[in-house]
């Protein structure tokens, strides 16, 4: 067919197999990195209860959350991810207090109390939002941000917020 | 009577009769001693000397067809035309015939054929590929499969799976023939195949529901298991090797050890022998320890697998394989966070909103036992019907174990659970151009899982199933087969439900120039959700719900493509396989996160469709020194109630393999696989699971060194030499660099 040599090309072949090669691990970096530490603050806050409290089997849970999104449903409260939850309160008091250590740095557009009054999943709704600066406060890495806000469970806020 | 006279030299005078004579050789110019030359229809004839010459004296006058033979060549045949007391010269180029010609599938038309002209999609690992890998677990192997892609362990042909967190599988996993998924969830249970008596796996791409009904809805992987050899062969074979520590510092500070390496060894021995002509035997026996490269992922794999084969007379045959899975592991399931790769995560919901440490950790430990036997029955009635009769009987037991004590957990805590059925298979062969397949096929499930709730309250839930099928293939030319197949499955759900499907396929191949297939393919395909998907209810880890309106799923498919072999002067050997191909989808299973339902559920999507294009090219030179593969697939899916792309479906994914035969016996080899970053990555998993989006493109780079000396095989390994982190499946790091010493003994 032709006069090359079968060795040469033989050769040819393999070198130009290993200067692909070559070329795919110089092209490689190393994928997956760890992202950057978001850094971790501190988020301390008091809430004053005005009103009647609801009865007691529609306070199966009571808990200050913080996200970090407006949540446009209820299975927004699926986003674990991109909220804090503070430990259980104590119902039936005249105001409370709640300590977040490490809430994930940050700006924080949607944060109040939450009130569990169902056994489902997602039977949670908010009692009462903190409204200072638009209800938005930011997390510094290290820092402690104090808010407080009252729940008036005479004028719940509405949910899914307008 | 000029026919008569013609092809009737004895009839003819010597003064009508001229000299046919030249040289034949093969592609690389090199020539061919022994090659049969005949003037066909006549006994007229030579062969070629050491020199490819040949010369045919008193050949009658006329126009002549010669016809060139030789072992190990394609036949060829010229028309010549000769005077009285003239000499023709005719020089001829024979084809050789090479490896992939010799290849033979089963799983394509439930019969052996030649790989190369089939009319469906079909890749093959021999058992040579297992072994130069290392295979531990098949997926291993399967990884470098053109258009095979695996998310954890849930295999993915074509983009047919996506990621449906392990439950539910549109690729029907079988063991020489006959199906073996897991009862509960239908996963693959790769870790219960014997590797290490592998004589070949089958990758069928494409819906392959009208051979083997529900669940071949993407294609077939079929474990073809080895046969008896003639002489006694033992073989021990160990491998030790290490997880290299993970590149990033970050990471390594989350874990105790993540700055230590981390062993995995195993250990396995086998032997075969036929102790008469009519009865033989093997079985193999293998042990392995994994520590893990991450935290809580370690565990331990006894398995063991016997096959007898007796053969009381030359027209009937049966032979059982047996087979049982021993298996402690730690289920790593998802990570803490794309900082915390080495640790499993907790899911904080509702009463665990604290993060107590009470709350669920992404992790699922579990003891699990598998026990298989599969007996097949082979009776040869004459040389034109025979009948097979295959039994089969799969079961599970998984135990959970205990977080903290690291106990096995009681039976009603986990699941037990079994697959059992037969089929008769009929064969029948009227002549050469004609094959009919018609069979029976009676299955059933029966599982209790603490996961489940079935719709009837019944606690070992049953999913029945009877088909019959029909398989026929015809020679219509030399080179045009046409092959039409049909089954008729019909499924009881439950005690109030069951599901009938028709599942027809039709397929052409032509073959010209005897080493190029084009093949067109049509077919339909189908699935019944599986058990995991249709009653998993359970908040343990996730919230998910069961969907007892969950329907099965069905596929249409069109395919074509071309697969050729060629000898090319001075370079080798090298073949092809490209295609085309779509695959649309009806009640589209996948899971999604249901508002209504406050969890996840698996539901029955509109429609989708998946259009993708696949290449290979391999090349290798004869002598076998140098051998290279490329393979390239193309895909883009689309849910079509959004116009979206489904999720998981990576757009390219590209396999490489590079073998090179180095001094003496030692040989190196090279896999590299790349998939890119799929378009749509499902993001209600990352609701719960931090950084569960996060994905990159894998770019994984193998490398292995290996040496015969004596009985002795060994070889040292490099997989992810590159050092490459990138996510096996969502929110689960994919393995890292390691290095491994195996040393294989054969008697």
């Amino acid at each position: 067919m032709n006069d090359a040599n079968p060795v040469a090309t033989i050769d040819a072949v393999r070198y130009l197999l290993l200067i692909l090669f070559s070329l795919l691990l110089l092209s490689c970096d190393h994928g997956l990195e760890p992202p950057e530490d978001p850094g971790f603050g501190r988020i301390e806050g008091t809430v004053t209860y005005v009103g009647n409290w609801p009865p007691q089997e529609e306070l199966q849970d009571l808990r200050f959350v913080a996200m970090r999104f407006i949540p446009q449903d209820t299975s927004d409260f699926f986003k674990l991810n991109e909220m804090e939850i503070s430990a259980g309160l104590e119902t039936n008091v005249d105001s409370d207090s709640f300590t977040l250590a490490a809430a994930t740095s940050g700006t924080y557009f949607y944060s109040g109390i939450a009130q569990k009054f169902d056994s489902d999943l997602l039977s949670w709704r908010p009692l009462g939002l903190y409204t200072d600066n638009g209800g938005v406060f930011t997390v510094t890495s290290g820092e402690t941000v104090s808010i407080s806000f009252v729940v008036d469970f005479d004028d719940p806020p509405i949910f899914p917020p307008r | 009577m000029l026919l008569a006279l013609t092809f009737c030299p004895l009839a003819r005078g010597q003064d009508t009769s001229g000299i046919v004579s030249g040289n034949v050789s093969d592609e690389d110019g090199a020539a061919i001693p022994g090659v049969n030359v005949v003037v066909e229809g006549t006994l007229i004839g030579a062969a070629t000397n050491v020199e490819g010459h040949f010369r045919i004296e008193q050949v009658p006058s006329g126009t002549l067809v010669l016809k060139f033979s030789a072992i190990g060549f394609f036949d060829d045949r010229r028309t010549v035309r000769i005077q009285p007391g003239e000499e023709v010269t005719v020089s001829v180029v024979l084809q050789q015939k090479i490896l992939l010609a010799d290849e033979v599938v089963v799983s394509a038309a439930r019969r052996e054929q030649p790989a190369l002209s089939v009319p469906v999609s079909v890749s093959i690992l021999s058992a040579d590929d297992l072994l130069r890998r290392n295979t531990i677990v098949l997926d291993d192997a399967l990884r470098t499969v053109s258009g095979v892609h695996i998310l954890g362990n849930q295999i993915n042909i074509r983009g047919s799976s996506g990621f449906a967190y392990n439950t539910g599988s549109r690729v029907l996993l079988m063991l020489d023939g006959m199906p073996l998924l897991t009862p509960d969830s239908d996963g693959i249970p790769l870790e219960a195949l014997p590797t290490t008596e592998i004589e070949r796996v089958e990758v069928l791409k494409g819906p392959g529901s009208a051979l083997y009904g529900s669940g071949a809805l993407g294609g077939v992987i079929n474990v073809v298991t080895r046969d008896m050899p003639d002489t006694p062969v033992t073989t021990v074979k160990t491998f030790a090797g290490v997880w290299d520590p993970v590149r990033h510092k970050v990471w390594r500070d989350g874990w105790s050890h993540g700055d230590d390496y981390r062993p995995f060894w195993g250990v396995s021995a086998s032997h075969s022998t036929m102790r008469s002509p009519e009865f033989g035997w093997w079985t193999s026996l293998t042990f392995r320890r994994d520590a893990g490269f991450k935290a809580l992922s370690g565990r331990d794999v006894f398995h063991g697998f016997a096959k007898m084969s007796w053969r009381p007379r030359p027209s009937l045959k049966l032979e059982t394989l047996v087979g049982m899975m021993a298996r402690q592991r730690d289920n790593f399931i998802f990570w803490n966070s794309a900082r915390d790769v080495l640790n499993p995560g907790r899911v904080s919901f509702g009463e665990d909103a604290s993060t107590t440490d009470d709350a669920p950790e992404g992790t699922l430990d579990d003891f699990v036992r598998q026990i298989s036997v599969l007996p097949v029955l082979t009776h040869f009635i004459n040389s034109k019907v025979f009948y097979e009769v295959r039994l089969r009987g799969f079961g599970t037991l998984v135990q959970p174990l205990d977080n903290d004590t690291g106990k096995r957990k009681d039976l009603s805590d986990g699941t037990m659970g079994a697959r059992y059925g037969g089929e008769f298979q009929g064969n029948w062969i009227p002549n050469n151009d004609r094959r009919v397949v018609l069979g029976l096929s009676r299955d059933a499930i029966t599982t209790k899982s603490s996961f489940f709730v079935t719709n009837d309250g019944d606690a070992l839930g049953g999913q029945p199933e009877i088909a019959v099928f029909t398989h026929v293939e015809e020679q219509l030319t030399p080179s045009l087969q046409l092959v039409g197949g049909l089954r008729f499955d019909r499924y009881r759900i439950d005690a109030s439900d069951t599901e009938s499907r028709l599942s027809p396929k039709l397929s052409l191949a032509y073959q010209w120039r005897a080493q190029n297939t084009l093949r067109l393919a049509w077919g339909h395909g189908f699935r019944v959700p599986s058990f995991a998907e249709r009653f998993t209810d359970n908040r343990d880890f996730l919230p998910i719900v069961r969907n007892l309106e969950l329907r099965p799923e069905t596929s249409q498919s069109v395919e074509a493509g071309i697969r050729g072999v060629a000898a090319v002067q001075q370079i080798g050997v090298v073949s092809w396989d490209v295609s085309i191909f779509r695959n649309t989808y009806q009640e589209f299973i996948e899971p999604r996160l249901v508002t209504a339902e406050q969890a996840f559920q698996f539901i029955n999507l509109d429609e989708a469709s998946i259009l993708g294009a696949e290449t290979m090219l391999e090349w290798r030179t004869r002598s076998g020194s140098l051998q290279a593969s490329v393979g390239y697939t193309y895909l883009s899916s689309e849910e079509s109630s959004t116009g979206e792309d489904l999720p998981f479906r990576p757009r390219h994914h590209i396999t490489t393999t590079l073998e090179a035969a180095l001094i003496g016996s030692l040989r190196a080899g090279a896999d590299f696989r790349y998939t890119s970053v799929p378009d749509k990555i499902e993001s209600d998993f990352a609701r719960f699971v931090t950084d569960a989006e996060v994905m990159v493109d894998t770019r994984v780079l193998d490398l292995r060194l290996s040496s015969v000396q004596g009985p002795f095989r060994i070889a040292a390994l490099v997989n992810n030499a590159l050092e490459y982190h990138y996510v096996d499946r969502p929110a689960l790091l994919g393995d890292p660099r390691s290095f491994t010493l195996q040393i294989t003994w054969t008697r």
